[in-house]
């Protein structure tokens, strides 16, 4: 039997015809094709009639009524901007409040730090609601948390996090995090297994057990894996997809909530994890790279007089406590004046000895 | 590529979908103007694909709130990304992708929310088939009428929805690959076997 209705169905340009979405060529190609004979003609009659009558019709809201819905929200949206705009200075006297506070109360935590988290063994052990505690670490100052389970957090200057009080027995953990911490997960192993979850602006990083750093900065997260495996994922709108990526370790990852794509490169993972420690090491890094790590930890602004030196790629090892101790290594690596006044780093050409100026 | 393959009634030319079918033409243009600032325009092209738009998500989740506030979302974030947004090959396509994937990411955080009280699938999806007028103009006995039903509440959640979408929002292969995120292929042979399955019947 030639053209059965069921293999006409499966043309886009018979159902277009259909649909009354056809272009002009194929109105008249379907056109002659109908009126070649009556069986044709029945198809394209009867697929009419299927196509358009062949489904319940949904009670619709009246999209007028959607659309002014709509625009509230549009209007309203743009008054909080204009309040935004002329508030934010005072939000951020608001963080360095609240910095302030978080500070004493750090003060009075700080000896017992170390020690706070380990209590959770006498935790009962059931669906307990969590307590939160923000750390807030000012210029120059690393802290870290220790948790029970061998666990440990350290947070690197300049940072925000929240994060549990105490280690509960649940099936995951979460952190949020504004700036750079290391971390140091201890994987347990089924049934106790549980997930770790660092979220940032730009996405979250979920893990079983492993060691790797995240740092966020206004624009992006960048997550450097050290050891084990962790999978990112950033969360989709409606108009854009979700992203996910599962990291394997000796790589680095970066992403925002706007890049189409999670970028991943091989890296040498202590140039990026080794601020935790009392070294800090460069491996090929370029200079720009360093800088940026210099004006996050010691919030310095740092000015380069010869802009060609940004892209010099430095390989070293710097004592990384002290910044004056760290400006004069990086001096004679550079071989380039360094000189600090109050919160600016200048970075200069080196003046001829001798010569008068 | 495929195109020739897909297309696939032996014996047809290949042709080529509309350039600039009245609607089509006019959701590009609307949309432009949508992205250059422009709040009629938003509106127009709101209320252009209010009804279709609504008619699909309703099949996904029948919960009339969700859809609406769902509708509300996608227009809302085209509106506030308008700056970083380029024009879609095809508009329609782009507005059902987003909505099957602000409704999909609901369904699944209320899934995890209430795991107990499962009411939704995920892969869910109700054609809303009107029986009656598909008896009637494929003249199907009474005891044929009965088998159809069956066969279309056997078809897969996907196969229902694939029909859906090309027989009743006239989608190209091309679109419904978009839209399904699947290959062009793949929307063929899914479109394949749920006609197939359904073929006794039309053809009768």
């Amino acid at each position: 039997m030639p053209n059965q209705f069921s293999k006409l169905l499966m043309d886009d340009s018979f159902v277009r015809f259909l649909k009354g979405k056809a272009s002009k060529e194929e109105v008249a190609y379907w056109t002659d094709w109908m009126q070649a004979n009556s069986h044709n003609a029945q198809s394209i009659e009867k697929g009419k009639k299927l196509l358009n009558k062949g489904t319940l019709n949904v009670p619709k809201p009246n999209s007028n009524d959607e659309f002014n819905r709509l625009l509230k929200r549009i209007e309203s949206q743009d008054e909080i901007k204009s309040i935004k705009k002329s508030r934010n200075r005072s939000r951020n006297l608001v963080w360095v409040t609240m910095a302030a506070a978080i500070s004493l109360l750090l003060l009075t935590g700080y000896l017992a730090r170390n020690s706070f988290l380990q209590n959770s063994a006498t935790e009962p052990v059931q669906a307990v609601s969590i307590e939160y505690k923000e750390f807030e670490t000012e210029t120059g100052q690393k802290t870290t948390v220790q948790y029970s389970d061998g666990s440990s957090i350290t947070l690197n200057a300049n940072s925000k996090m929240r994060l549990p009080q105490r280690m509960v027995e649940t099936d995951t953990m979460q952190v949020w995090l504004e700036g750079e911490a290391l971390f140091n997960i201890t994987r347990k192993e089924a049934p106790k297994s549980r997930t770790f979850i660092v979220h940032t602006p730009d996405g979250s990083i979920s893990v079983l057990g492993t060691r790797f750093s995240v740092y966020t900065t206004r624009d992006q997260s960048q997550v450097v894996l050290t050891e084990g495996s962790v999978k990112i994922s950033v969360q989709g709108e409606a108009i854009k997809p979700g992203l996910e990526y599962i990291m394997t370790p000796g790589e680095k990852a970066l992403f925002s909530q706007r890049s189409e794509n999670i970028q991943v490169e091989q890296v040498n993972t202590e140039v990026y994890t080794s601020w935790a420690g009392s070294n800090l090491v460069l491996d090929n890094t370029p200079l720009s790279d360093l800088i940026s790590r210099i004006e996050f930890t010691y919030d310095v602004e740092v000015d380069v007089e010869d802009q060609t030196l940004l892209d010099k790629k430095l390989t070293g090892r710097f004592n990384n406590s002290d910044l004056n101790f760290l400006l004069s290594g990086l001096s004679k690596m550079l071989e380039a004046d360094i000189d600090q006044q109050e919160q600016t780093v200048y970075i200069k050409e080196k003046t001829d000895s001798g010569s008068t100026e | 590529m495929q195109q020739s393959k897909l297309n696939i009634v032996p014996g047809f030319k290949k042709m080529e979908p509309a350039k600039s079918t009245y609607h089509k033409f006019d959701l590009k243009n609307l949309w432009e103007k949508v992205l250059s600032g422009d709040k009629d325009a938003l509106g127009r092209l709101f209320n252009q694909c209010f009804d279709s738009l609504y008619g699909y998500g309703y099949r996904i989740t029948p919960d009339s709130e969700n859809v609406r506030d769902a509708i509300q979302e996608i227009f809302f974030q085209v509106w506030k990304y308008r700056k970083n947004l380029s024009v879609p090959d095809s508009v329609e396509a782009y507005l059902f992708i987003s909505l099957r994937r602000e409704l999909l990411n609901k369904k699944k955080a209320s899934q995890r929310r209430d795991d107990i009280d499962n009411k939704y699938y995920l892969e869910e999806f109700d054609a809303l088939i009107s029986y009656n007028n598909w008896n009637e103009i494929l003249n199907l006995e009474e005891e044929d009428s009965k088998k159809l039903k069956r066969s279309i509440e056997n078809l897969t959640p996907r196969q229902r929805e694939v029909i859906y979408l090309k027989f009743y929002e006239g989608f190209s292969t091309e679109e419904l690959s978009q839209i399904l995120d699947l290959h062009a292929q793949s929307i063929y042979n899914l479109v394949f076997s749920a006609i197939n399955q359904l073929r006794f019947f039309l053809d009768n």
